[in-house]
């Protein structure tokens, strides 16, 4: 794939804060025109990401572009094309919202003020309100605002729900999808909220203590990882390890194994090494999916296999 | 860039206005009452070096500290703006603001100390070159503190470098002779240490490299300060060393120095030197530390017949005039000799005005219509 | 347009699916006739707030089914109802269907005569919903 076509690169990075690992070889390909979901858990290295793919932050090892460029050095060219929202939604509180606006057109050479005004009344934003003043709500919408009007090629959201209420977080998933009108523009958000990515993401990334476990759309996502229940006649065994499970827990004579399907294996195998009565499919949203792949169960730990989707 | 100056400049004026009302307030305490030095006084000096430093710190800090956050940081750095210019730009406004808070304070207290009735002594407005250089030497600390809150290092030793050649440059500029070498020092320290934050702006959060010109500035930074640095302390120890040393009250060996064309003695005295005219009229008493010049300086100025004030600092009053101790100490006047003027001034104790002056021809009240003393021809006068 | 989408996140069935279900039942309920034309994916999407991409692939679904079809130039209308199954998968899917519901009636304890009641009641108002 031509670089032209990827949004973001990286290879290998890593970043030590100190002895502490958060990011452990990332190799990420990020085409443009997509919508990405950033999953993890807290502290999974999620934000250290993002800084460092917007060269605030210096990697310890390997490599990243955004846009063609390289990330340690970005000039000035390539940060007008790269809309960044972080998170907390930081704005200079005695400014007034005119007054910021002032500010931020000043930086970039192209401004689309008319969608600066839309996004301001849709959060209901007037223009002599102080920034501090504003509602938490009512801030998301104005630093929506500074970051759309400038129209970026790509755009990155660092936990934007963050603290939201349901209407503003819905109003929000309206301004990512409405980004996606233009070709070939490019979203990346990070989030907890596994609604909305589930609505509005094509592809997910998930970390985990710093690794990439899965990069992958989101549907095929929630196709690959199944949850069956074994029931047996008498306490379920212990689980030898098996290629693929996930998770498992014994409750009373069942054992309910979440596993990562790749071709059946997986499943033989349970039926084989186990023998259980029955075998039963069961139902699994991506919530769940998402909850039993990146937490770690004490009894798990030594079941836990490190794949990739 | 505009909106960056005026955004900076919104974003603390208030706090320029306060520290003007503050060191205007400290600066005219410092001068009230009695004062023998007018502008020079150690009072009001100590007050402008540590005032002014802290205020060039203090602003540094106020400019910096609250964008430090990660994502207020973001916030900041992350435009199609160069880092250098954001830089550029918080400098002018700190520029202007740091103006705003010191300038006139400064000059108020100035007008004020040079109006006739001030003080018994005569003004002159080189005596504002002294508070000056400390204000000026404000430029520094910011900087410093601006490079100590920015520069990542895992040492504090590192990051306290910048200051401490920000404090070493004071010690220079209140040791310099003239305030013109003060000046030069400070542009100096100034460039040095804003060329060394340009590289360091950006990378404040990671290790970026420094670009070479910054790394340059970074090496001669470390070596002046360390070189120049351990070699002060060096000598303040062993001057330490030489006036513990030395004879007290009883025990004295006088020294021959050369003060104002004219040869005088020297007697130590509890760490400093009493300076004597050669009857044993008391002339003044140095400061510690202050060097002297010896006997052989002394012939070879005699042979040039040029005064010599060079130990004489542009922070001290004495450079441009010089008390005359009265013969009757209950005398109801100061006497000083102006060597511009070359006139011996007379000022009351009690109105604190002119009273009049006196040249070779005798007294007058008029000091426009006075005698001036030849050029060299230095005598002590005992009304 | 009179039919409202409505979609849940945290469901079992992806939101795809969930799309052309309720396409497939407003067909069959008659709120969608042959020849009404559908929202444009991206009117859709922004109106339910889903990725275009996921309303793409319902539609794409839903023409594949043969439920809907893309007309050159104009858009997606309401298909002619056409059985794309053969006889003996018609059969097979009504069978499995019949056995789920099944197996839930009897499960929850109700009669023979109750379900079949409960049937009925239901292919009427599938078939004659009530003017609102």
């Amino acid at each position: 794939m031509p670089d032209s076509e990827l949004a973001i690169e990286t290879h290998g990075l890593t970043k030590y804060f100190g002895s502490k690992r958060v990011v452990d070889g990332l190799d990420l390909k990020m085409p443009k025109g997509k919508i990405y979901g950033f999953l993890g858990r807290n502290g999974a290295g999620k934000s250290t990401t993002i800084q460092m793919l917007l060269g605030l932050l210096e990697p310890t090892e390997g490599s990243a572009k955004i846009l063609g460029f390289d990330c340690k050095r970005l000039p000035s060219e390539a940060r007008a094309r790269i809309g960044y929202l972080p998170e907390g939604h930081p704005v200079y509180g005695w400014m007034t919202v005119e007054e910021c606006q002032k500010f931020q057109r000043a930086s970039y050479g192209s401004w689309n003020e008319e969608l600066f005004q839309a996004v301001l009344d849709h959060f209901r934003v007037g223009p002599r309100q102080k920034a501090g003043s504003l509602s938490r709500g009512q801030r998301a919408g104005l630093c929506l605002a500074m970051v759309l009007a400038p129209e970026p090629e790509l755009l990155i959201l660092d936990d934007p729900a963050l603290g939201l209420d349901p209407v503003t977080r819905r109003n929000l998933l309206e301004a990512m999808i409405f980004v996606t009108r233009k070709e070939g523009r490019t979203v990346l958000f990070s989030s907890h909220i596994l609604a909305d990515v589930e609505r509005v993401a094509d592809t997910i990334w998930v970390l985990h203590d710093g690794r990439l476990r899965a990069s992958c759309s989101t549907e095929t996502f929630r196709q690959r990882i199944r949850r069956v229940v074994l029931r047996f006649s008498s306490s379920p065994p212990a689980i030898p390890s098996i290629p693929g499970v996930v998770r498992w827990r014994k409750k009373g004579e069942e054992m309910w194994v979440t596993y990562v399907e790749n071709g059946h294996t997986t499943l033989r195998e349970l039926e084989q090494q186990l023998r259980p009565t029955t075998i039963e499919d069961v139902p699994l949203n991506l919530e769940d999916a998402f909850i039993d792949y990146v937490s770690v169960d004490e009894e798990d730990k030594t079941l836990l296999q490190r794949r990739t989707l | 860039m505009k909106v960056w100056i005026w955004k900076e400049i919104r974003q603390n004026w208030t706090w320029a206005l306060l520290t003007a009302l503050v060191l205007g307030g400290a600066l005219a305490y410092s001068l009230m009452g009695h004062t023998s030095e007018s502008l020079c006084d150690r009072g009001f000096l100590t007050v402008t070096t540590f005032g002014f430093a802290f205020t060039g710190a203090g602003l540094a800090c106020l400019q910096l500290l609250p964008e430090l956050r990660r994502d207020d940081w973001a916030f900041l750095i992350h435009r199609p703006v160069s880092p250098w210019r954001i830089l550029c730009a918080k400098i002018a406004a700190g520029f202007l603001l740091y103006g705003l808070a010191t300038l006139p304070p400064l000059a108020c207290v100035s007008l004020w100390a040079s109006r006739p009735g001030f003080a018994a002594m005569p003004f002159y407005w080189e005596l504002t070159l002294a508070p000056l250089a400390d204000l000026l030497m404000g430029i520094p600390f910011y900087f410093a503190t601006m490079l100590m809150i920015l520069k990542p290092g895992r040492w504090y030793g590192t990051r306290l470098l910048s200051l401490g050649l920000a404090v070493l440059v004071a010690t220079w500029v209140h040791l310099a002779p003239d305030f013109s070498l003060a000046l030069v020092l400070i542009v100096f320290a100034s460039a040095m240490l804003l060329a060394v934050l340009k590289g360091v702006f950006f990378a404040s959060r990671g290790s970026r490299e420094l670009n070479s010109v910054s790394k340059a500035a970074w090496i001669v930074l470390v070596f002046v300060t360390l070189w120049f640095g351990g070699t002060q302390a060096m000598e303040s120890v062993f001057r330490k060393l030489q006036t513990w040393n030395s004879s007290d009250d009883e025990d004295f060996t006088p020294q021959f120095v050369l003060e104002n064309g004219k040869l005088a003695q020297a007697l130590p005295k509890k760490g400093r030197m009493e300076i004597r005219d050669l009857d044993g009229a008391w002339i003044r008493t140095t400061k510690p530390l202050e060097r002297l010049k010896g006997l052989h300086d002394t012939l070879k100025s005699l042979w040039e017949s040029s005064p010599s004030r060079e130990w004489c600092t542009y922070r001290e009053i004495y450079r441009y005039c010089e008390w005359l101790p009265p013969g009757d100490l209950n005398a109801n006047f100061s006497a000083y000799y102006d060597y511009a003027q070359r006139r011996v001034l007379f000022f009351d104790h009690d109105t604190k005005r002119l009273v009049g002056a006196m040249g070779p021809k005798g007294f007058v009240k008029d000091p426009a219509g006075c005698s001036t003393f030849p050029e060299d021809k230095r005598r002590f006068f005992r009304p | 347009m009179p039919l409202q989408f409505h979609i849940s996140t945290g469901s079992d069935a992806p939101i795809f699916r969930q799309l052309v279900d309720q396409v497939r039942k407003a067909v069959a309920t008659g709120t969608l006739v042959e020849g009404d034309q559908l929202p444009s994916v991206r009117t859709l999407a922004e109106q339910v707030v889903v990725n275009p991409n996921t309303v793409a692939r319902a539609y794409t679904e839903l023409v594949r089914e043969g439920v809907v079809e893309a007309q050159r130039g104009k858009g997606l209308f309401v298909a002619k109802k056409m059985q794309i199954f053969s006889a003996e998968e018609r059969h097979r899917r009504l069978e499995q269907a019949i056995e789920t519901f099944l197996s839930e009636a009897v499960f929850l304890d109700f009669g023979q005569k109750e379900t079949l009641k409960r049937i009925e009641q239901k292919w009427n108002d599938l078939k004659h919903p009530k003017k609102e």
